[in-house]
């Protein structure tokens, strides 16, 4: 701390139980030297609390203005702790707060822009809170805040009158002056940020860099932890549609796998369930894309798809309305679904491949090999098409292996060859034991990985070694009437 | 210059031949780049142009995700559109989405 000026002074330690103690004291110069101690307590859980003496509470007192340095100091302290642990509302309520401080402002208000890139939705403020509460949406170019957005660059308003804002509540509330700067990373913009007063006050050039530091820190933050959290809710989401157990099967062993992708978490997913007939249908699918988007879009397929399977036991009628309803409610969605029924006693299976990879049949006593069925084209093409359906035969014993793509593909290799190293590594043994084997065999240790799903299947039964061991490959690719 | 991501794996080239537009993409199409080469041909497809068609020949490899934007390309600019020169990886991957009927593949 400098004799004349002001300074700040920091110890960290670590008390009981782990938590760990900053102290910090600020020192303001001034007609009366000051100092206010503040104590920040963070517990290993994350969770964090402020403790401080009186000074720093606003009220009459206020110290006079801290310089540039101590006010953006003051924000990036925020954006620092909120890397390292709070949720973005958490997050984006705490920079409010911290904002408003560093300005001196009256109100601060944080909005996001939505999904369809055309609204400005209030997310977190501070002494506007109504904002919030009432979910206010601002159009991307009306208004103040819309301002700022369309054009990408820092507003100032030294007179807020009816003709430059259009939110009321802001109106309402009296401001008298305002400055709102974008939130932008990476070229991409996330919102707006503004602080505003109930005297008119001049905002000054340094007013506007520090914001803008303050805007530039925050979009940062916001950024990384939307994705966090659409990581997570894509993971969440992922898992609540796998089935949480496989359906017992008399005369039919069943074994899965699912391993999500280790960078963008993709749309694959995999689905065994009864038809009302008793049959039992299999279905494994990959959504293009990646992220929380592309689970949803995976989540809406399963969810139709078993509705489709409710009326009709014929594979191909079921992808042909898939796609109908995909193309009508999702036009823009795209996905390759393999959709299998098995006949009542297990011994052969139906299949409708909408641009799915071919599954891998072994036969007793035979290497395993891709079954040679039609591939029709994904959902999601531009037109109605008439899907084929194939028959595979299964004998006592066959072995029937469902997968999706983040298990072959390579990019150091055609993917017939990765098909092929999939086929080699499925032995027949009971399906769980399969599986463990053929993930080891094709672990993929790179670090921006694909979902992988897989799906094995056992007819039960000791092969009949007099015969049917042949019947094998030859399955019959039919049209459907 | 090519628009090309900060790993190197892909890039999007577009050229004029005649008046038509031809997007070449080289490298490796994949999920961690998809989005970028995406909004680079968004822009690209903003401005006046006859046709367009991808020029593939450069093209390592791609995964689902590259085949889900030449289609969604095909469909945006009206499903003529020629996919040029494509590599027996590529050609094998369209093959088993069931796309060959679906995407015009030249040759």
């Amino acid at each position: 701390v400098s004799r004349s000026g002001q300074g700040r002074s920091s110890i960290a330690g670590s008390g009981a139980n782990n938590v760990k103690v900053t102290a910090s004291l600020t020192v303001f110069g001034g007609q009366s030297l000051r100092a206010v101690l503040s104590l920040h307590f963070r517990s290993p859980f994350g969770s964090e609390f402020w403790l401080n003496s009186p000074d720093a509470t606003k009220g009459s007192r206020l110290p006079p203005e801290p310089g540039l340095p101590e006010r953006l100091h003051d924000i990036e302290s925020i954006t620092d702790v909120a890397l390292s642990g709070l949720g973005p509302q958490d997050f984006l309520q705490a920079l409010a707060e911290r904002v408003r401080l560093a300005f001196r402002a009256d109100t601060t208000a944080i909005l996001l822009i939505d999904d369809s890139a055309r609204y400005l939705v209030a997310t977190a403020a501070s002494g506007l809170e109504e904002e919030v509460r009432q979910g206010v949406r601002i159009p991307v170019g009306s208004g103040f805040a819309g301002l700022v957005a369309a054009e990408s660059r820092p507003v100032v308003l030294d007179e807020v009158t009816e003709d430059n804002v259009i939110n009321p509540i802001l109106l309402h509330k009296g401001l008298k002056s305002l400055m709102g700067v974008p939130l932008v990373t990476g070229g991409q913009l996330l919102g707006v940020l503004h602080v505003g007063t109930l005297s008119p006050r001049k905002f000054t050039d340094e007013d506007v860099d520090l914001l803008q530091r303050a805007g530039g820190r925050a979009a940062l933050a916001v950024q990384a932890l939307n994705a966090q959290v659409d990581r997570a809710a894509a993971v969440a989401l992922q898992r609540s549609l796998l089935p949480s157990a496989l359906p017992a099967v008399k005369g039919l062993e069943v074994a899965a796998r699912f391993a999500p992708g280790s960078g963008n978490i993709g749309g694959d997913w995999y689905d065994v369930f009864f038809l009302p007939s008793g049959q039992l249908c299999a279905v494994i699918g990959d959504v293009a894309g990646s992220g929380l988007k592309a689970a949803v879009i995976m989540g809406r397929l399963r969810s139709a798809l078993r509705a489709y399977a409710l009326e009709t036991t014929d594979p191909a009628d079921v992808l042909e309305r898939l796609e109908r309803k995909m193309r009508h409610f999702e036009p823009d969605a795209m996905a390759t679904v393999m959709c299998a029924v098995f006949s009542p006693g297990f011994d052969f299976v139906r299949v409708s491949n909408a641009g799915h990879l071919p599954p891998i049949v072994a036969m007793p006593g035979q290497p395993a090999a891709p079954a040679a069925i039609v591939a029709d084209p994904l959902i999601g093409v531009p037109d109605p098409y008439r899907r084929h359906v194939a028959t595979i035969a299964l004998p006592p014993g066959a072995m029937l292996c469902l997968y999706t793509d983040g298990l072959v593909e390579r990019r150091d290799r055609p993917i017939d060859d990765g098909i092929a190293e999939l086929a080699r590594a499925i032995v027949n043994a009971e399906p769980e034991k399969c599986c463990a084997t053929v993930m080891i065999a094709m672990a993929d240790v790179r670090t921006e990985c694909d979902d992988v799903a897989l799906l094995i299947f056992r007819r039960a039964g000791s092969p009949d070694r007099e015969g049917n061991g042949h019947i094998g490959l030859g399955e019959l690719s039919v049209s459907r009437a | 210059m090519p628009d090309q991501d900060a790993a190197g794996s892909a890039a999007l080239d577009p050229r004029y031949e005649d008046g038509a537009l031809v997007l070449r993409l080289s490298g490796e199409l994949d999920l961690t780049n998809i989005e970028r080469i995406r909004a680079s041909i968004d822009a690209v497809l903003a401005r006046p142009r006859n046709a367009a068609a991808f020029d593939l020949s450069r093209l390592k490899f791609m995964d689902s995700s590259g085949i889900a934007l030449l289609l969604s390309v095909t469909r945006q600019v009206g499903g003529n559109v020629e996919l040029r020169d494509p590599s027996p990886i590529i050609r094998r991957l369209i093959e088993l989405t069931g796309l060959e009927s679906v995407l015009r593949l030249v040759p």
